[in-house]
């Protein structure tokens, strides 16, 4: 028991375990009789892992050990590697049952730890069929880890350990700042006999009179230090290729080095570390050596530090590595580094720089990309993801104000028309009462007395009038009733006219402010997502320690060189990806790179080099791994083909598409089955995590040249700029950047045979119909594009240029991607939908999807549903003619339930110009309107090449069957009266338009 | 025209044949026990009744399809409505017909009568759908009508076994069409002159064709 804890702690710590207990058992006899119960699994699970994070921080090993191995038991299970059957019941059974052994003894007599965990560990490693052999040298250690005994009074030992241990703890309090000062031999010895003293405690009991806070600052602190580490180290890596002197910048960075491994170090004393720091120390003397001593840096050098700073890493974790075989090694090749200057650097081979490598520039970047990471603070993802969320609200509902705004422009329009009209009226009423009253004056001296029944509509009494009739009209007003209207008529156009005036400036105001608000909504919409965001510097470290532990592995000679680590991806993205990066660069060193002695009679550098290199393209980020190894090996692969039947024909396939066997599942070439590879797993796994990314990944390979993984990953950022436009009266979304051009293409540029293409400037380019390619049902086979020279989006599709016809732009907007639903996971052709304003589903299109470009989707429909081939639901569209506004909007709801499409017109005029853009499948027309009425409308209609067969039904008050005959000798298909019935109107436009 | 009012309201007077969603409303709640809004009558959320999880009370939402009389298990349905506006989607199914925006959440839209091979109509209206889920799971089914909510106690009524044959061969056949259906009715409920199939609505979303679309 550490002598920190206090006995009040420990017990505390027994009450909690006993707590958890019952629940326990309870679990895990449940689970015996229905394995499958997930949530059950995950509540054990987390109460394990309570128990062992609990028991590690109070340093009571044995019992976290044990805890541990229940631990990852339970995560296979929930994994579902291991079911949970009879056996896992004993063990984990026996487990608890050595918990309560703890709860009961801890306080009391003590535990036998070891002797608990030997046991536990070993039926544990049974039941998941790992190795459970006692001498395995990695479980002696482990067991070793775990004092013999715990707990129980050791007041007597802790008399004699305390002393020592505590000379430690003194030390270290004062050693962060004069750990130089120290003489290390001793305070390794101190440590190291520490460590070795069997029954004692490990060093653990110091680390254990630190609070978990400072714990928790100092990982977060060691994380960032190690980073940046990593990072200068790569950056002096990538530089050096050969024995050279030291650059002023490369000095530079070893001083920049050096400030890390110090920093690091006086962290780790002063947090009761002492392993990890007296091991920053070593490395620290070799860089004081290098700062100040030496003029020339050579390879080695570069490459010990390296693995020094990766033992540092994990020294961070679990200190006792620093005591490893390893450890001792390296520390010999760091002193040796001050004993023997390396020889002065011979021109060799080494000068021929492999074309992979990057200049100096790029390195420099990647640096400094690193170096301004100021204050950082770290948040739940979650939290992220609401603010997200909330932003994508936030665009929908400003969206809404973006439609809002269009109709109060409308509106605005037509109270502007409305007031023009209220004014000529009012004029022409005044004039004509003017008028009138002038008349009235040539008979006034003729008939006086009876301009009563002359003035139009005047109401005044015939006595009132004689009070004045010494007066001329001219000379007098005289204010009739109507003279009053008029005159209250010209007030009112005047209100109106004031009214009109103050909501063009509101209006006016209110589009500043909406667009100062989108502007700010963009931006915070931006911020937001790159908080999500993290430079590919963050996986590049670990993919580093993988390839040098993989070229030290097998004895290979690898440079990995990482180009756009300044690549900003979404975290969970890099967390994904980063499985598929490791095996495809396992792959290369182990299958893709010779051994050294093949590479010397191939007349290539001693030293292989694996490029990984991130850029962003277009909306995508493509990730490439090369190598300059082999290449792939097509002849035994399409004998492995051959062998497993995959498919016919194997022996007539090229190169390239051989090359998509292998991302099948349990495809290997290799022979046999080794640790690194071989199994045929991998590759089926590797495109499953990207095509999860909705990514692509291809290859190209060269025999003896070497081998290229390009992986394109969708920049899947929650909201993008998009463009929407419609097809056949569908509204689609399509991402800005996939689009690189918009124009009108004239048809004699279009050719038809052998394929559709359209010539643009120089090039000629696939051409299609998204009408076609979107399956949109064709009322008119004849493709009637209402003006001859078709609208059309030039896509940028992988690698190829299409050209698109649509129907009409409605403009571009910022949306919010939503996935299809939980039953529509994936849908060819459609990377997403968003929802507009007013609540309608707009689709997101997915250009490759569409054109059958994108290699990683393969055959998708299935076939057996050629039955279900069916003429499928069909929109119509309609344009309703009516001068009402109140009709049009009646009429236009019914036919939006119906699920068509609506356009209106206010006249025959309007109409006909609004024809010009679109070719609805039905005209509603009214019969008398404005400057065109129904029956010329028709006519005009007619006359237009291509529109006279639309139908037309005719919308009227109108009863007679004048009008009824009239319309129907000019074509008209159907003829319905206002008020209408709702069933019989819609009855008739299906029957009109089937 | 205008004193006919919104053509909503209109949809209700002059479609007498189907329910009206009040009536239903008015059903649901009563089942439930619950007030719901009256200001929002377009889509009901179902919420499990307190009798639910009484022993030996089940219950079912009642439909129809063509004039087949259909029942789910009301466990299983998360809302019912009045078939919202539909967004087609290209590559899909002619039974697929799109996806709707059911309150911020996209839900697809699917035909049922297509699904189990009977001729796929045109999108229309005055159809209602039933929100349907499994596990994680939620699709739009459209019906022709709802007609109430079942309580099995209450009707004192059994359910017997699919009386139905079932043919092994997957007939693409018109003639088939049937056997597709029976493939997912786990039994009958027989009251009182009438024949209620009760849909296997876990066997319906978890079935192959259903899941064609979870990935590519």
């Amino acid at each position: 028991m550490p002598p920190a804890y206090p006995r009040a702690v420990i017990s505390g710590f027994v009450e909690e375990v006993n707590t958890y207990l019952p629940t326990l058992f309870k679990g895990v006899n449940s689970l015996k009789t229905n394995p499958h119960q997930n949530d059950l699994l995950e509540e054990v699970h987390r109460l394990v892992h309570t128990i062992k994070g609990a028991a590690a921080m109070l340093g009571i090993t044995g019992l976290s050990c044990i805890a541990f191995e229940m631990e990852e038991t339970l995560e296979e299970i929930i994994a579902g590697k291991l079911t949970f059957d009879e056996n896992v019941f004993q063990v984990f059974h026996a487990t608890l049952k050595h918990f309560e052994t703890y709860c009961r003894d801890m306080l009391a007599e003590g535990v036998n730890a070891r002797e608990l965990f030997r046991e536990t560990a070993l039926t544990v490693r049974r039941v998941r069929g790992l190795v459970s052999d006692e001498n395995d040298l990695t479980f002696k250690a482990l067991l070793e880890s775990v004092p013999e005994k715990e707990g129980g009074e050791q007041d007597s030992d802790d008399e004699i350990t305390m002393p020592s241990s505590e000379a430690i703890v003194g030390n270290k309090t004062h050693a962060a700042d004069k750990f130089a000062e120290i003489p290390d031999d001793e305070a390794e010895d101190k440590m190291e006999g520490l460590f070795i003293a069997p029954d004692i405690e490990p060093p653990k009991p110091t680390q254990a009179v630190i609070s978990p806070e400072f714990l928790a600052t100092f990982y977060g602190e060691a994380e960032e230090l190690l980073d940046n580490l990593g990072h200068a180290l790569n950056t002096l890596d990538s530089e050096v290729d050969a024995p050279m002197d030291i650059s002023p910048a490369q000095h530079e960075n070893i001083r920049e080095i050096r400030r890390y491994v110090h920093t690091l170090k006086g962290a780790a004393a002063s947090i009761g570390f002492q392993d990890c720091a007296s091991w920053a120390h070593h490395i620290e003397d070799l860089l004081d050596w290098m700062y100040s001593a030496t003029q020339t840096i050579t390879p080695q050098m570069v490459a010990v530090l390296s693995e020094s700073a990766d033992l540092l890493t994990m020294s961070v974790d679990d200190p006792s590595v620093t005591h490893s075989k390893k450890a001792n090694q390296l520390k010999k090749e760091l002193a040796s580094f001050f004993t023997s200057e390396p020889s002065v650097p011979k021109k060799s081979d080494f000068s021929k720089k492999s074309d992979f490598l990057p200049d100096a520039h790029d390195t420099k970047t990647s640096v400094s990309v690193f170096s301004g990471s100021g204050k950082t603070l770290r948040i739940e993802t979650l939290r992220v993801d609401e603010l997200v969320n909330l932003v994508g609200e936030l665009i929908i509902a400003g969206s809404g104000f973006d439609q809002k705004m269009e109709l109060f422009k409308e509106a605005l329009y037509e109270l502007e028309l409305a007031r023009e009209r209220l004014r000529n009226i009012a004029r022409d009423m005044e004039i004509g009462y003017e008028v009138k009253a002038l008349e009235n004056l040539g008979t006034f001296g003729m008939m006086p007395g009876s301009t009563t029944g002359t003035m139009p509509g005047q109401a005044g009494t015939p006595e009132s009038l004689s009070e004045f009739e010494e007066f001329d009209t001219l000379e007098l007003d005289r204010y009739s009733q109507l003279n009053l209207i008029i005159r209250t008529l010209n007030e009112s156009t005047v209100d109106v006219g004031a009214i009109y005036a103050q909501l063009t400036t509101a209006h006016s105001d209110f589009e500043g402010n909406i667009n100062r608000q989108r502007v700010l909504l963009s931006e915070l919409q931006d911020k937001t997502m790159r908080i999500r965001m993290t430079p590919m510097a963050v996986i590049s470290n670990r993919l580093r320690r993988t390839i040098r532990e993989m070229a030290g592995e097998l004895n290979k000679k690898v440079r990995l060189i990482i180009e756009g680590e300044d690549i900003e991806l979404d975290r969970q993205i890099w967390e994904k990806i980063i499985d598929p990066l490791m095996h495809l660069l396992r792959n290369a060193v182990d299958h893709g790179i010779e051994s050294a002695e093949i590479r010397k009679t191939q007349a290539k550098p001693e030293i292989a080099v694996i490029k990984l290199t991130a850029s962003r393209e277009g909306n995508q980020v493509a990730i490439r791994v090369q190598d300059d190894g082999a290449g792939l090996n097509y002849p035994v692969i399409r004998e492995v083909a051959m062998e497993k039947k995959l498919t016919e024909n194997v022996d007539l396939m090229d190169d390239e598409e051989l090359n998509k066997f292998i991302f099948q599942s349990g495809f290997s070439t290799c022979r046999e089955i080794s640790t690194i590879s071989g199994r045929g797993v991998g590759m089926d796994v590797v495109r499953e995590n990207i095509r999860e990314l909705k990514g692509v990944i291809r290859i190209a390979s060269e025999q003896g040249r070497g081998t290229e993984f390009i992986i394109r990953i969708p920049l899947t950022l929650a909201a993008v700029r998009a463009l929407l436009f419609s097809v056949k009266g569908r509204i689609l979304a399509l991402p800005l950047n996939d689009i690189s051009e918009i124009m009108r293409i004239k048809p004699d540029n279009i050719v038809t045979h052998p394929q559709p293409a359209v010539r643009i400037g120089d090039e000629v380019l696939p051409f299609y119909y998204m009408a076609s390619i979107l399956n949109i049902p064709e009322h008119d086979k004849k493709m009637a594009s209402p003006k001859d020279e078709p609208l059309v989006l030039i896509i940028n599709s992988t690698g190829q240029r299409n050209v698109l016809v649509i129907d009409h732009l409605i403009g571009q907007r910022e949306i919010v991607i939503k996935s299809t639903g939980s039953h529509l996971r994936y849908v060819k052709g459609i990377s997403g939908v968003t929802i507009m304003g007013d609540g309608s589903v707009v689709p997101i299109l997915n250009i490759d999807g569409l054109l059958g470009t994108d290699p990683v989707v393969a055959e998708t429909v299935p076939s057996d549903f050629s039955f279900l081939n069916q003429p499928s639901a069909k929109s119509l569209e309609i344009m309703i003619v009516d001068d009402s506004v109140s009709i049009r909007q009646v009429v236009s709801r019914l036919m939006e339930d119906q699920g068509w499409s609506v356009q209106t017109a206010k006249d025959g005029i309007d109409a006909l110009e609004k024809l010009r853009d679109l070719h609805p499948d039905l005209i509603v027309l009214d019969i008398e309107m404005p400057r065109m009425n129904g029956y010329e409308f028709i006519n005009a209609l007619k006359a237009q090449p291509g529109y006279g067969d639309i139908p037309v039904v005719m919308l009227t008050s109108r009863t007679t069957a004048k009008h009824r005959e009239k319309a129907t000798a000019l074509g008209v298909k159907g003829f319905i009266v206002k008020p209408y019935n709702d069933d019989d109107f819609i009855n008739l436009i299906t029957e009109v338009t089937s | 025209m205008v004193q006919q009012g919104l053509p909503l309201d209109d949809m209700k007077s002059n479609t007498p044949k189907m329910p009206s969603l009040d009536e239903l409303i008015a059903t649901i709640d009563q089942e439930t026990e619950q007030s719901a809004d009256a200001e929002a009558p377009e889509t009901v959320k179902i919420k499990p009744s307190p009798a639910l999880n009484k022993p030996g009370t089940r219950q079912y939402i009642e439909f129809f399809l063509n004039n087949i009389v259909l029942c789910l298990p009301l466990a299983n349905a998360l809302e019912i409505g009045r078939q919202p506006a539909i967004t087609p989607l290209p590559n899909l199914p002619p039974w697929i017909y799109g996806v709707s925006n059911i309150r911020g959440e996209i839900v697809s839209m699917i035909d049922l009568k297509g699904f189990f091979g009977m001729p796929v109509l045109p999108i229309q209206s005055g159809r209602r759908f039933i929100i349907a889920c499994h596990q994680n799971m939620k699709v739009g089914l459209l019906v022709d009508r709802i007609t109430g909510i079942l309580s099995l106690n209450q009707l004192g009524a059994i359910i017997q076994a699919s009386p139905y044959q079932s043919e092994n061969s997957e007939n693409t056949d018109e003639t088939s069409q049937m056997s597709r259906m029976v493939s997912f009715i786990t039994g009958v409920i027989s009251n009182r002159e009438k024949l209620i199939n009760i849909l296997d609505i876990d066997g319906l979303l978890m079935s192959p064709r259903m899941n064609a679309f979870q990935t590519e």
